[in-house]
C-alpha cells in the first residue's frame, strides 16, 4: 500500500473539552487506485488531508507512505517526504500570486534539487501549454486549477492528496477537473484521494466513502451524500 | 530565493516604499555621521594635523592649552632626553580687528622658529620675523598677505605673513606665531618664559610617562589631547547618541516592517512548508529578500547623504570618510537584520496545515 492510515486519532481543544474528530480512521490505498471522500461540513476531512499530507501529526495512529511510519518523524524528515513524494492540491488553487504558471512549477523543481520532470510538459498534461507565463490573478479558476494539479504532480508523487479540488469551480468545469485526475491517477500510478462535496462530478472511483464520526464509512449511492 | 526574488520584482512597489523608509534612515544617519565628524573635527583638525605624538600639560590640567602652565625647567627634561622631538607650544584665543573694521577670532599658536611643529620654511621665515602665518580658512574671509591684524587686548599689530592648511581648534581657526610673540601678548612683561604645553615627537625607546611623572606633568597622546579641546567631549558625547539612537530606531523600523509583512505572508509560508520547504529554506527566503531590501536601500541612502553633504558642504562643517560611511551602513544593515529576529521566530512556527485552510 502506498498510502496507509491506521487507527487514527485526532482531538482539538474546545473549551476545557477535547473535541474527537478522527477516531481510529483507517484507510490504505494503493498505486493507480482513486478514492473519494465526501461527508458533511465539519466531518474532518480536511483532517484527513492534513494527517495523510503530513501537514498535522495525529494524537495516535500511524501514518504510512510507500511503508515508511512517519506519524513520529522529525519535522524535518516529514517535509522531505511531502516534498519527494506527496502531491497536494487545495480547495482555492492556492498559487503564489507572483508567480506565473511556468515557475509555480519551477519552485517545487527549486525546493528539489534532483527534480527532473519537466515542467513544460507537465502543464502539457493538464492542457495549459498556452497558459505558461501567465500569473494566477490573470487565469479562470478551472485554469489555476490545472497549474495547481500540475504542480502537486511535480516530481512524480507517489500519493496525491485533492481536498475539494473543484469547489470554486462550476460542474462542467468540475467535471473536467475530476476527469483529470483520475486520468492522471492511471497514468502515473498515483495513489489518490479526492475529498468532494460533488461525488458525482467522480465518475468511477474506486472507492467512495463518506467521513461520519470519525470514521470512513463506504457508501453505494454517492449522490445521496448530503452537500 | 527563487520565491523572494520573484516576489521582490512583482510586488516593486510595496518595496519600494518600506525600502524608501529605510534609505530616509540610512540618509539620516549618513547626514549625521557626516555633521558629527565635521564637528568635531573643527574642535580639533589644528590639533591632529601637527606632527606630534604626545602633549605633555602640567599636573592636574586635563589637556586643557589654557588651565596649564609649564617653564624652562620642565621644557629642558624633554629637550635633554629628545631634543629636538620636543618643543614648547603656547595655545591661546584672540581677537583681532582687520585693517577694514572687522574682527576675527584667533586660536593663537606660538611655537619657537625651527622647531618641529613649524618645519615649513616659509612658515619659519615668518615666525622669525614676529608675524603671523594664518589657516586657510582666514583667506575666505578676506584677509591677503601684508594685511595688518591688530590683536584685541594688548593691542599690538601683526603683519600676516603666509598660509597654511592649519585647521582650526576649539571650533577656531589656528594662526601661527612665534612663541616670542605668543608670550608678549599672552604676559606682556612678566613671566616671558612660561609657555602652555611641550609638544613631543616619540622617537621610541624613551619612556615619556615616567619623565613626565618626574616634571610635575601629565603625559597625554595626541587622540587623548582632544579631549581638552573647548566642547569636544560634549560634542562627541551628543553625537554618539545621536547615532545610537538612530541605529536603534533603525531597528525598530525594520524589525517592525518585517513582522507586519511576515504576518501578510503567514498563509503564503504555509503553503511553501506544505509543498515540502525545510523551515531552514523559508527562514533563508525571508531573510535574504530583507537583506536585499536592507542593504539596496542603506546604500542609496548613504549615496544621497554623500551628495547632499557634498552640497551643505561649505556652511556647515561636514566630513564624511569612506571608513566611517561603510561602518554606518554595515551597523545599520546589522541592527536591521537584528530587529527581524522576532518575525524570524513566527516563520519558523508557520503551520503547513495553513495551506488547507482558505486564503484570507
Ligand atoms: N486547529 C483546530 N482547532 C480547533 N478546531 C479545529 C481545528 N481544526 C479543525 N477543527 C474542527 O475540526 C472539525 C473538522 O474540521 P475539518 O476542517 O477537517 O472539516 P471538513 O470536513 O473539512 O469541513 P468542510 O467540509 O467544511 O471543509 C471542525 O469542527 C473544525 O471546527
Ligand atoms: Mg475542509
Amino acid at each position: 500500500m502506498t498510502l496507509q492510515l491506521q487507527d487514527i486519532n485526532v482531538t482539538v481543544a474546545d473549551g476545557p473539552d477535547r473535541l474527537t474528530i478522527l477516531d481510529g480512521t483507517t484507510l490504505a490505498v494503493g498505486p493507480g487506485e482513486l478514492i473519494a471522500v465526501t461527508g458533511v461540513s465539519g466531518s474532518g476531512k480536511s483532517t484527513l488531508v492534513a494527517v495523510s499530507g503530513l501537514l498535522r501529526r495525529p494524537d495516535q495512529g500511524q501514518v504510512l507512505i510507500d511503508g515508511e511510519d512517519l506519524s513520529d518523524a522529525p519535522d524535518r524528515r516529514r517535509a522531505t517526504v511531502r516534498r519527494d513524494h506527496i502531491g497536494l492540491i487545495f480547495q482555492s488553487a492556492n498559487l503564489f500570486p507572483s508567480l506565473t504558471s511556468i515557475q509555480q512549477l519551477e519552485l517545487v523543481a527549486h525546493l528539489d534539487g534532483k527534480i527532473t520532470t519537466d515542467d513544460r510538459d507537465q502543464l502539457d498534461t493538464v492542457g495549459l501549454s498556452d497558459r505558461l507565463h501567465h500569473r494566477p490573478g490573470q487565469l479562470s479558476g478551472g485554469e489555476r486549477q490545472r497549474v495547481a494539479i500540475a504542480r502537486a504532480l511535480m516530481g512524480n508523487p507517489s500519493v496525491v492528496l485533492a481536498d475539494e479540488p473543484t469547489a470554486a469551480l462550476d460542474d462542467a468545469r468540475g467535471r473536467e477537473i475530476m476527469a483529470l485526475l483520475a486520468e492522471l491517477t492511471t497514468t502515473r500510478q498515483t495513489a489518490t484521494v479526492v475529498v468532494t462535496h460533488a461525488p458525482h462530478q467522480l465518475h468511477d472511483p474506486d472507492h467512495a466513502l463518506r467521513l461520519a464520526e470519525g470514521a470512513l464509512h463506504p457508501t453505494t449511492d454517492r449522490d445521496a451524500a448530503p452537500l | 530565493m527563487y520565491l523572494a526574488l520573484r516576489d521582490l520584482l512583482v510586488a516593486r512597489g510595496r518595496f519600494a516604499l518600506v525600502g524608501a523608509v529605510i534609505a530616509l534612515v540610512s540618509l539620516l544617519a549618513g547626514l549625521l555621521s557626516g555633521m558629527a565628524t565635521g564637528l568635531v573635527d573643527d574642535g580639533i583638525s589644528g590639533l591632529r594635523r601637527l606632527p606630534l605624538t604626545h602633549v605633555a600639560f602640567q599636573e592636574g590640567s586635563g589637556s586643557e592649552f589654557s588651565r596649564s602652565s609649564l617653564g624652562p625647567d620642565q621644557l629642558a627634561a624633554w629637550q635633554d632626553r629628545l631634543g629636538d622631538d620636543a618643543a614648547p607650544v603656547g595655545l591661546s584665543f584672540f581677537n583681532a580687528r582687520t585693517p577694514d573694521g572687522a574682527t576675527v577670532d584667533l586660536a593663537l599658536l606660538g611655537t619657537p622658529p625651527g622647531s618641529f611643529l613649524a618645519a615649513d620654511e616659509r612658515g619659519d621665515d615668518a615666525l622669525e620675523a614676529g608675524g603671523l602665518v594664518l589657516s586657510d580658512a582666514f583667506a575666505d574671509e578676506g584677509i591677503e598677505i601684508g594685511d595688518e591684524l591688530t590683536v584685541v587686548g594688548p593691542d599690538i599689530t601683526l603683519p600676516v605673513l603666509g598660509f597654511t592648511y592649519g585647521g582650526s581648534y576649539g571650533h577656531v581657526s589656528i594662526a601661527f606665531t612665534s612663541l616670542e610673540t605668543w608670550q608678549n601678548l599672552v604676559y606682556g612683561e612678566n613671566h616671558r618664559d612660561r609657555f602652555n604645553a611641550v609638544a613631543l615627537r616619540d622617537p621610541g625607546g624613551v619612556d615619556l610617562a615616567a619623565i613626565a611623572e618626574q616634571n610635575g606633568m601629565d603625559l597625554y597622546t595626541k587622540a587623548g589631547a582632544y579631549d581638552g579641546s573647548p566642547g569636544f567631549a560634549a560634542e562627541s558625547a551628543t553625537m554618539s547618541l545621536i547615532r545610537t539612537f538612530l541605529v536603534v530606531i533603525s531597528a525598530l523600523v525594520v524589525g517592525a516592517f518585517f513582522t507586519v509583512w511576515t504576518v501578510q505572508r503567514t498563509h503564503q509560508i504555509g503553503l511553501l512548508k506544505a509543498l515540502g520547504a525545510s523551515t531552514t529554506y523559508v527562514v533563508r527566503d525571508a531573510l535574504g529578500q530583507l537583506a536585499i531590501i536592507l542593504a539596496t536601500a542603506t546604500a542609496l541612502g548613504m549615496v544621497v547623504a554623500v551628495g547632499a553633504g557634498s552640497l551643505i558642504g561649505g556652511e556647515v562643517p561636514f566630513r564624511l570618510e569612506a571608513g566611517s560611511l561603510i561602518s554606518s551602513a554595515a551597523l545599520l544593515i546589522v541592527a536591521g537584520m537584528l530587529g527581524s529576529l522576532v518575525a524570524l521566530r513566527r516563520i519558523t512556527r508557520v503551520d503547513p496545515a495553513l495551506a488547507l485552510t482558505s486564503q484570507p
